[in-house]
């Protein structure tokens, strides 16, 4: 449904465009529409997957690479295409508050895609499925309606947002940090929407989260990824229960498990990167990884290692 | 732009025995242990609304030991922070004190006056707040920001050894000492948070309150930083109240856990037994919604939303949402009860 090909950003900044930030280098991958599937792109602070998520939407012009819908690339549709793209595409953010319009109340959220994308035949029809969207979502419509966004907090504005997506029902949600704000349980509900909306619905998601454990929870895929390159994909499984990559493995050894029988027995250190211009000409973990050689200073490529697993790591080619 | 002094608060050291509370303090029926460092006994902190008073922490107990990491649970909104700011005296308006005591060393922290608080903060009683950003400087070197803090508590040297105390402190908490030359911006969420470790623990305190010290960095860097916590309150016996919604977090590092619903203390009780048999009902869906990485189980969410703190429901607050609730919950609120060494509130217990 969604391919991605040689993706790249770069940022720059400063007089003459100086200073260049590399924020997705080369990135591929793709989304297939067979069955539904929950796509997760995995990642620190600073990995790309947010900007990922931008290119995929179309709201940021690639510096090369493209993003494909069905065969098409985004930047080269007509305007009856891309309206059918952006209906069946949707966005929910980590903090939505910057995309509500501040002036109007929060039902003309839920409204404007009724109206523009012609969802329901009359007005108590829509005014149900409001409802029912708001409730799929652990919001009381009374609450709710008829307010301003200021006057929601962080976690409900995010469930609007998938309220608004819940009623549109497109093909594919892009989510970003969808439950970064909200508490776990609640944040439980949300992730087993997602799942519900995956295989009653037929919707699929990518799921972008820098959160492994609901990662695995929800998805079939995962792509990790580190300053703005692949490490690792593959089948969900695959990566979380035999990683082969190192930062992936050290990832996973990182997130404390919910369980005080199973504390950390070992310490590890890592050295942390400063923010600094990141000479990127080698392998991207290279300044951070335990088992670095000689032939890290080159770029690892995408290695396919078994059936829907690949690693970029010199160890494994 | 004025230094935020967000970062430490301290109490006394060596004071002169304050009988009257001294005696109170001892007296109070099944005070547990006498290594108790802090018992905050029925607080109440409230803020005051145009809609009416929000009764953010209520009738809150606790007591936290010596050299022992205390957890304190609960999802946004339960009033994990409004309590830490309460214990610290750092509650703004139209947030205040609607009665009871915290008692630090036998010492109610409420009743020190602004100049016996100054005078201890730094020394006893520090603070490690949630957004390490704020609560540094952004136009002194790291190096300055340590050196005020020590003058301000009088502590008057030369400058090469202020730079020798730094130094040591910069590398206990996994710096290289030259950050002590950097500005806050040109460090790494990470290394700022270690900066502010390092600054709560300068004065050798007895309790620091951690504010979600690990929320806003990134896996790996949170794994240091738990791996930090832990290593100092070995190395200089500091308590910690350690207040975070991340229940991996507290798996990994207290020693007991207090767990909050509502403004309200549902259950205390050592790490293991919250987690292995949770007494209350919403601890135990608490539980059950974290997802483990690598353990395939479905998550169950709870049902509802948390109630309004202006207008909370009476009797349990967790009630409307609790799949146990009988008759009673609805009329009357539950007690806390003690059941072998452990804490709860809740009518299954009686």
């Amino acid at each position: 449904m969604i391919e991605v090909r040689n993706l790249t950003k770069v940022f720059t900044s400063g007089f003459l465009k100086k200073t260049r930030i590399v924020a997705v280098d080369n990135v591929s991958f793709k989304l297939y529409d067979k069955a539904p599937t929950i796509l997760t792109l995995a990642g620190e602070s600073g990995s790309g997957k947010t900007t990922i998520a931008k290119l995929i939407l179309g709201f940021i012009k690639p510096t090369k690479g493209e993003v494909l819908y069905k065969g098409k690339n985004i930047w080269k549709m007509s305007n009856a295409e891309w309206k059918e793209y952006r209906k069946n595409v949707q966005a929910v953010f980590q903090d939505p508050y910057s995309s509500f319009n501040p002036l109007k109340k929060i039902d003309d959220v839920l409204w404007t895609p009724i109206k523009k994308f012609k969802i329901t035949q009359s007005k108590d029809e829509a005014l149900e499925l409001i409802n029912k969207s708001l409730e799929a979502v652990g919001l009381r419509p009374n609450e709710v309606l008829g307010k301003y966004p200021h006057e929601l907090s962080g976690g409900q504005r995010q469930r609007l947002m998938l309220a608004r997506a819940f009623l549109i029902k497109p093909s594919l949600i892009v989510a970003d940090e969808p439950v970064s704000m909200i508490d776990a349980s609640l944040r439980a509900n949300i992730l087993n929407l997602m799942l519900d909306l995956k295989r009653k619905l037929g919707v699929s998601f990518i799921y972008i989260t820098h959160d492994l454990s609901t990662a695995h929870y929800v998805s079939d895929q995962i792509i990790i990824l580190y300053r703005g390159s692949i490490m690792e994909m593959g089948a969900a499984d695959k990566v979380i229960y035999s990683p082969k990559h190192p930062y992936t493995k050290i990832l996973i050894e990182s997130i404390p498990v919910p369980d005080p029988s199973r504390r950390w027995r070992k310490k590890i250190v890592i050295p942390e990167t400063r923010l600094e211009q990141i000479k990127s000409s080698g392998c991207k973990f290279y300044n951070r990884c335990p088992v670095k050689t000689a032939k890290c200073i080159t770029p690892p490529p995408l290695i396919k290692i078994e059936e829907n697993h690949w690693v970029a790591c010199h160890r494994y080619s | 732009m004025y230094f935020i002094f967000f970062v430490i608060i301290i109490l006394l050291k060596v004071f002169k025995a304050d009988f009257l509370i001294f005696l109170e303090a001892g007296g109070i029926k099944g005070l547990p242990h006498d290594d108790t460092l802090l018992y905050v006994q029925e607080l109440k902190a409230y803020y005051k609304t145009p809609n009416g008073l929000v009764k953010a922490v209520d009738n809150v107990s606790f007591t936290v030991r010596r050299n022992e990491i205390f957890g304190i649970a609960g999802e946004s909104g339960c009033g994990k922070s409004t309590l830490a700011m309460a214990i610290l005296r750092l509650l703004k308006p139209p947030g205040f004190i609607n009665g009871g005591k915290v008692l630090f060393k036998g010492k109610n922290v409420l009743k020190l006056s602004p100049k016996e608080l100054r005078e201890i903060r730094w020394k006893s009683l520090s603070y490690i707040p949630q957004s390490s950003m704020n609560a540094l400087n952004p136009v002194l070197r790291i190096k300055d920001q340590f050196i005020d803090m020590f003058k301000e508590r009088g502590i008057k040297k030369e400058e090469k050894e202020y730079e020798e105390m730094i130094k040591e402190l910069l590398i206990n908490v996994g710096l290289a000492p030259e950050v002590m030359n950097m500005y806050p911006h040109e460090l790494s969420g990470g290394m700022r948070q270690r900066t502010i470790i390092a600054m709560a623990i300068a004065l050798r305190p007895e309790l620091i309150i951690a504010d979600e010290p690990t929320t806003a960095l990134d896996v790996v860097i949170q794994r240091g930083i738990i791996q930090l916590l832990s290593e100092i309150r070995r190395k200089y016996n500091i308590a910690i109240i350690l207040i975070t919604h991340d229940m991996a977090v507290h798996a990994e590092l207290a020693d007991r856990i207090g767990i909050m619903y509502a403004g309200k203390i549902v259950e205390i009780g050592s790490t293991y037994e919250i987690f292995k048999k949770p007494l209350h009902p919403y601890t135990d869906a608490l539980i059950n919604s974290i997802p483990i990485l690598g353990v395939k189980k479905t998550l169950k969410g709870i049902k509802g939303l948390p109630p309004d703190l202006k207008n909370p429901p009476p009797g349990c607050r967790f009630h409307p949402r609790c799949p146990m609730a009988m008759d009673i919950c609805k009329l009357q609120e539950p007690p806390l009860i003690s059941i072998n060494n452990r804490k709860v509130a809740c009518f299954l217990y009686r």
